[in-house]
């Protein structure tokens, strides 16, 4: 799935001046794409509205597919969010299963995969435990798995990594960039798990700067 | 690929939020239902209390009308005509009453001579009792307290001038003793000997009920208007209600009648400060896709779950407790289901209203960017 962003300008209601300004993206299918910048520099918001969670003053952006038909990247797309984005008081398996559910799975096969991707995060024993008394790495590898239970080809990771380990950070890449073709738009100010995508673009001035095509 | 959310998936959602919400379900389960109690008990009581105050103002003669010529020189009225009432819609009951020269007294109390009027038949059907197969005679405790005579004892009874106090006759009759409020101060305190089929009334007591009251009214002038054409006075037997209440309109004008609104409102509140507590599930929601139609679904399915058990409860509850505090098992029944299914659709018009309002993805949940 491939996904374009042309000339998008955004600005928050109560600010005094643009976050982005005329940004142009165009991220190829299946790539593995990071954005960096410092704090504040607008990759959140950018991350935001490629997925539709924020809409733009002006500009236009969409997902097109292998038969060039457009999608809007919100339908087709699946999360990992900086914020803690967990039901706390559902269990740590329906929180997975919901990825699923996403793609029209049935229970038992929703099931089936969200065990899965449990089980690649390390947590299948905590499956049935509410997620309230997850530690915040617990959590965060919940979302991960949450994203991974679900077969839509693309992902947004906004900092999916910034409460885990060196060790955990490198398994967690791993187990995000294994599903074969599906887009991945990393925002992370880890220099390290950027220099693993295929292409790195730097956010400055509210514009985007291909900086490097990194390691795959 | 893309695929909407649907709305087995939205429901099943729903359910599995209410499952799980803890403490949170138990506190909207016990507020519906507490709620629920208060509304259905109080508004049961209310009506209740008017059915028996309007009942207590029947008793007392409330919808009875007494008729009279219109004056000294008017032509009487006639005794068949009042007793012909009986067989006009809704007139529940209507018989004569006339003077007489004599009084009586039971032939074993020697001593106890009390005033005697003629009443017609129709007096058995105005106070809701059988006639006897007999000549009857009808009077008030107070009148048979001194003679040791029982309702529905046959006696002979003396008839004495009240002139010169000859013995004018002696009548076999079986009596019948009725309550002093359903006969009315001014016929307590006599024998009612009922012998009077055609001829002169001096009055003619007619009773009605709510419904009839007016037409009633407004018949018995024409009915009872003398040959001559004068129209007889028709008043009240109670001329002004001492219960200080309209029982047409008094349960109209309730407040109480509106219980469930206060609930609803109530219960509108509290699923509100909820949904707020918990925007972040709706934002978690919407962030992967959830469209409006699909959340409210959500909602709708969870305060259904929630709210049927407390509804429930509280509908039970109520139905005991009003009960137990006296109200009427049917006014209970009925006021309490009304109100309960009132104050629930009420409230889930409000929770509807809050599903369908817009709301914000997990970024403006959690970071305030609107």
């Amino acid at each position: 799935m491939r996904l374009v962003a042309e000339q998008l300008r955004f600005r928050y209601p109560h600010g005094d001046q643009d976050v982005l300004a005329a940004l142009t993206l165009d991220i190829a299918s299946g790539v593995r794409a990071a954005i960096i910048g410092p704090s504040g520099s607008g990759k959140t918001t950018l991350l935001s509205l490629l997925g539709g969670l924020l809409a733009p003053q002006q500009g236009a952006f969409h997902a097109v597919d292998a038969n060039g038909q457009r999608h809007v990247p919100r339908n087709v797309s699946t999360w990992v969010l900086q914020t803690v984005s967990l039901l706390p008081e559902r269990t740590v398996l329906d929180n997975t299963k919901l990825g699923a559910f996403l793609d029209g799975a049935s229970s038992s096969e929703a099931d089936a995969r969200a065990r899965r991707a449990l089980g690649a995060m390390g947590l299948d024993h905590r499956a049935d435990e509410p997620a309230r008394v997850l530690s915040g790495g617990e959590a965060q590898r919940v979302a991960i798995a949450r994203a991974l239970s679900s077969n839509r080809p693309l992902l947004f990771a906004d900092e999916p990594t910034n409460q885990l380990d060196a060790a955990t950070t490198d398994h967690v890449l791993d187990a995000l960039f294994a599903a074969a073709n599906r887009t991945v738009v990393l925002v992370t100010h880890d220099e390290a798990a950027a220099a693993r995508c295929d292409v790195v673009y730097r956010l400055k001035d509210g514009g985007l700067v291909m900086t490097s095509a990194g390691s795959p | 690929m893309t695929h909407a959310w649907p709305a087995r998936l939205a429901r099943r959602e729903g359910l599995a939020n209410a499952r799980s919400a803890g403490w949170l379900a138990t506190l909207l389960t016990v507020a519906v239902a507490w709620i629920s109690t208060v509304a259905g008990t109080a508004s049961a009581l209310d009506a209740s209390r008017l059915r028996d105050a309007e009942q207590a103002w029947i008793d007392a003669g409330g919808y009875t009308y007494v008729i009279e010529a219109a004056g000294e020189d008017s032509r009487p009225l006639s005794a068949s005509a009042c007793e012909a009432l009986n067989v006009v819609t809704g007139v529940n009951g209507a018989f004569a009453t006339t003077l007489s020269n004599v009084t009586m007294r039971p032939a074993s109390a020697p001593g106890n001579e009390t005033t005697m009027m003629s009443v017609s038949p129709g007096i058995y059907r105005f106070l809701s009792l059988p006639a006897p197969r007999t000549a009857g005679v009808v009077t008030t405790p107070k009148t048979t307290g001194v003679t040791g005579l029982r309702d529905g004892e046959q006696a002979t009874f003396v008839l004495t001038d009240f002139a010169d106090g000859a013995v004018a006759g002696r009548v076999e009759a079986t009596l019948t003793v009725t309550d002093s409020a359903k006969l009315g101060d001014d016929l307590t305190g006599a024998y009612l000997l009922v012998s009077l089929t055609d001829g002169d009334a001096k009055q003619c007591y007619v009773t009605t009920d709510a419904a009839h009251a007016e037409a009633v009214r407004t018949y018995l002038g024409a009915a009872l208007s003398a040959d001559d054409g004068s129209a007889p006075v028709v008043r009240p037997r109670i001329s002004a209600n001492t219960y200080g209440l309209d029982f047409e309109t008094a349960y109209s004008r309730g407040l109480l009648r509106w219980a469930w609104a206060a609930g609803a409102a109530a219960l509108f509140a509290m699923w509100a400060v909820t949904r707020w507590t918990r925007r972040t599930h709706t934002a978690v929601y919407a962030t992967f896709g959830a469209h409006a139609r699909a959340r409210l679904i959500m909602q709708v399915t969870e305060w259904c779950a929630l709210s049927a058990v407390g509804a429930s409860w509280g509908w039970a509850t109520g139905v005991t407790l009003a009960i137990g505090l006296g109200a009427t098992p049917v006014i209970a029944l009925t006021q309490v289901t009304l109100q309960i299914v009132a104050l629930w659709f009420a409230a889930t018009i409000g929770v509807i209203a809050l599903g369908v309002a817009p709301v914000g993805t997990l970024l403006d949940a959690l970071k305030d960017r609107a």
